[in-house]
Formats: structure tokens, C-alpha cells, sequence
């Protein structure tokens, strides 16, 4: 799953560069998808409630009940693929607490 | 009411690459047509007045009794695209503000009788109406009429909310650049926001040789980025420029490859099964050097 997405980022400005197809319309396809995510990415956020914040603010808050985390989040996008759109998140490991088994 | 578009046709259909017509003659069968159709892009100088112009002189010319409404303030545009510059008394906001009749604003074409404008105001500014008072002004209309298309001006601020308002449906109008498809998107996710649910699309000025050579986003590149459904595809086209030059819509013109393409767009915004076609460059080896001289009048065989 996840390596589909990265695979579906990489923008063809590298893969020309390997030898793939090189035009300006996948450039523009690239860049645009980029900029759709990002934006509609913003528009899940601060403008209209702070949902982007208390998004992260959420996420962490259950993330650093299981691991050690660092506080700000490496990425927190959106990203589609085809017609769906992805939560990706990643965040930097401190340190591993020691591992409870569950119950 | 979220703005986040999160894949407004993926939900439905799942396959972006399907066209849509078969979808939208379901949706007319069921409910009856929309009459007050939005013509928005975001991003300036796509085409949106043109657009207006010719839909509207496409569903006259279909027997249909039609306004075509231009709601930028400050900015009018519409009338010159239609030649009828010179007739105008009254405007919309006299209209509104009760200055004149409803019927004193409205500007008979002079190509079509069941066609009519209604002007913009040219010395006031966009903040001076508002949508309900468009909304009333077209529910009037829709009593006598089969279609109002409106023309929305630019942007996304009072002008935008103002021409979206009365509206039933929303075509939204790009080309096939990076600038006008991301602001389209983002029209998109407030005409969603507003309830104006599917909008649909036409790409304008798409240069078929470009496409082909790989050197210009096609349908599908735009249809996969943006998720809605396509109602037409129209080429640039010198014709329209000189159609537009004499104040006449480019649909008048039997030649003009746009025209062509703004007569079946109008037919498929009427409910019928026109299916999409592939615009392709002239291949025939004079019109390339034609093309090549730049003394050929356009690059394309249909729309
Ligand atoms: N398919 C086409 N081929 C060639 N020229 C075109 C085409 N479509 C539009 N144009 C030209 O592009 C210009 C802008 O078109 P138009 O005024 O319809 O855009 P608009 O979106 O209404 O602009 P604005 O945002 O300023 O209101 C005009 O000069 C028009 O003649
Ligand atoms: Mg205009």
C-alpha cells in the first residue's frame, strides 16, 4: 500500500531523467497533483477550525501513548491516489518504551 | 458545510476515465432539467463569457426560450461578445434596485428571438447586489423561461457568491494549464460546499497537436485530477476570435471547429446522448505546413 503511494509521488521530472517519458504535459500532471493535495490538504485546516491542528494534536496524542515521538510530524498530507484519497502520516521514533502486551 | 474535496466522483462511479453522459440523461429523466446554470472557472480569462454566449445562442438555436445573464459588475462583457453593446438602457442592478422593469433590462438578441441579455452594470461595483436578490430575479425568470445561464465574473469572493446563488448547476470552465485547473479545483470544492453538487467541465482552448506531441495535459490527465464529469471539449480556434471580433457567438460560424463544439455542448446540457469526442490535429500534410507558416485557420478536423 504504502509503497504504491510512494511510487504514485515520484514525479516524472526523475523518471525522465532514468530514461522515462519526458514532456512537459507530465511535468504539469506532477506539479498539479502536488499542488491539488497540498491545497485541499490546507483547506482541511486552520482557516475554518483548526481542524488541521487538532488533527495532528489527535494523532500524536495516540501515537505517544504506544511509542516515544518526536512532537512534530515528518508529514501529514493527503495524498490520492486514483479516486481515493490517503491519510499519510509519519512521524520520527525517539525511543521505544518497553513493550506491554496487551490485557 | 466542509470545502475539502475529498473525490467527488470517485465515491460514485469509481473509474474516472468513464464518460459521463449515460449518468447525467439518468439524472435529467428523474428530476426535472435545472434552469439556472452557473458558468464559473476561478481563474480569469478561461472563457467563461464565451462560453455564456454560445450555450445560450446553442439552446435557442434548439428552440428553447433563453437569458443569458452577466453578473460581472464593473466589468461587463458579455454584451460585446453578443454584439449587443450598442442596445443597452438598463442593466441588472437597475432591474434589482427597481430602477426599471424586470423586462426593461432584457436585450433581445439580434440573431434569435427567444434569446435575451441581461447586462451587467458597468459603473457600480460587485458588492452592491447580493444573492438573494439574484435569486429572486431568477426565479421570476424561470416562470417565462426555459434556461438562465449566468456569467460569473472571476475570483471567488462576492461577485462568485453572488452568481452562484440562483444557480441549479454549475459548468465549470478551464484550459488545459497548471494555473486554471488547480483554481477550477478549487471552485469545485466551494460549488460542492455550496450544495451545487457535480458540477461539470469544459475544457476550452485545448490545442490538439500539443496534446498529441505530450506538451499539454489531455482530457483524462484533467478528468483523473479533478474528478468530475466532462460536458464538452472545445479547441482554440482562430474562428472564434474572428467570430468574437464581429459580435457574433462562434456557434453562427458552420465552419469553426468551436462552434461545433459549443452546438453539442448545448445539446448535452439539454438532456441528449452526445457522445465525447476526441479532438485530433489535421494530419493531412498541407495543413501542416499551413500550421507550420502560421497561415492555417485551425489545427483541427471536428469538436
Ligand atoms: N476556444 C477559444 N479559442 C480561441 N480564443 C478563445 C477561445 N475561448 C476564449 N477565447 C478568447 O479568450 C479571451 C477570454 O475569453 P472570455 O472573455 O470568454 O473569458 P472569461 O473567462 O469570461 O474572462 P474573464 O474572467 O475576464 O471574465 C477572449 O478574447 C476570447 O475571445
Ligand atoms: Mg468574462
Amino acid at each position: 500500500m504504502l509503497s504504491k503511494l510512494l511510487r504514485a509521488k515520484t514525479p516524472n521530472v526523475i523518471r525522465s531523467a532514468r530514461g522515462g517519458p519526458d514532456n512537459t504535459r507530465s511535468i504539469a500532471k506532477n506539479r498539479l497533483n502536488a499542488a491539488l493535495s497540498r491545497d485541499r490538504y490546507d483547506l482541511l485546516g486552520p482557516v475554518r477550525s483548526g481542524r488541521r491542528d487538532s488533527l495532528e494534536r489527535d494523532l500524536y496524542a495516540a501515537i505517544s501513548s504506544h511509542l516515544e515521538v518526536d512532537s512534530e510530524f515528518h508529514e501529514l498530507e493527503i495524498r490520492r491516489l486514483n479516486d481515493s484519497f490517503y491519510l499519510v502520516a509519519s512521524v520520527r521514533i525517539q525511543a521505544m518504551l518497553p513493550w506491554a502486551p496487551a490485557g | 458545510m466542509s470545502e475539502i474535496r475529498l473525490g467527488g466522483k470517485g465515491k460514485t462511479t469509481g473509474n474516472p476515465s468513464v464518460c459521463s453522459e449515460r449518468d447525467s440523461r439518468i439524472t435529467t429523466a428523474a428530476i426535472p432539467p435545472s434552469k439556472t446554470i452557473v458558468v464559473t472557472s476561478g481563474k480569469g480569462g478561461v472563457g467563461k463569457t464565451t462560453t455564456t454566449a454560445n450555450i445560450g445562442a446553442g439552446l435557442a438555436l434548439r428552440g428553447h426560450r433563453v437569458v443569458v445573464m452577466d453578473t460581472d459588475i464593473g466589468l461587463r462583457n458579455l454584451d460585446v461578445v453578443m454584439g449587443l453593446e450598442n442596445r443597452i438602457v438598463y442593466d441588472l442592478v437597475d432591474a434589482i434596485e427597481g430602477r426599471c422593469k424586470l423586462n426593461q433590462a432584457m436585450i433581445r438578441d439580434r440573431h434569435q428571438q427567444e434569446l435575451y441579455l441581461i447586462p451587467a452594470a458597468q459603473t457600480r461595483d460587485k458588492n452592491c447586489i447580493n444573492p438573494e436578490q439574484l435569486t429572486d430575479l431568477c426565479r421570476r425568470l424561470e416562470e417565462d423561461f426555459d434556461y438562465i445561464i449566468i456569467d460569473c465574473p472571476a475570483g471567488i469572493e462576492q461577485g462568485f457568491r453572488n452568481a452562484i446563488g440562483p444557480a441549479q448547476e454549475a459548468i465549470v470552465v478551464t484550459t488545459p494549464e497548471v494555473s486554471a485547473i488547480r483554481d477550477a479545483d478549487r471552485v469545485i470544492g466551494l460549488l460542492e460546499a455550496a450544495e451545487l453538487q457535480h458540477p461539470r467541465l469544459i475544457i476550452n482552448r485545448i490545442r490538439p497537436g500539443m496534446v498529441k506531441r505530450g506538451d499539454m495535459l489531455d482530457k483524462d490527465d484533467i478528468v483523473e485530477l479533478l474528478a468530475v464529469d466532462v460536458l464538452g471539449l472545445v479547441p482554440a480556434d482562430d474562428r472564434l476570435i474572428t467570430a468574437t471580433n464581429q459580435g457574433v457567438p462562434v456557434i453562427h460560424d458552420r465552419k469553426a471547429p468551436s462552434g461545433q463544439a459549443f452546438a453539442r455542448i448545448a445539446a448535452r446540457i439539454d438532456g441528449d446522448d452526445v457522445p465525447l469526442m476526441d479532438l485530433e490535429p489535421k494530419s493531412n500534410l498541407m495543413n501542416r505546413v499551413r500550421y507550420l507558416m502560421g497561415i492555417n485557420r485551425s489545427e483541427y478536423t471536428h469538436a
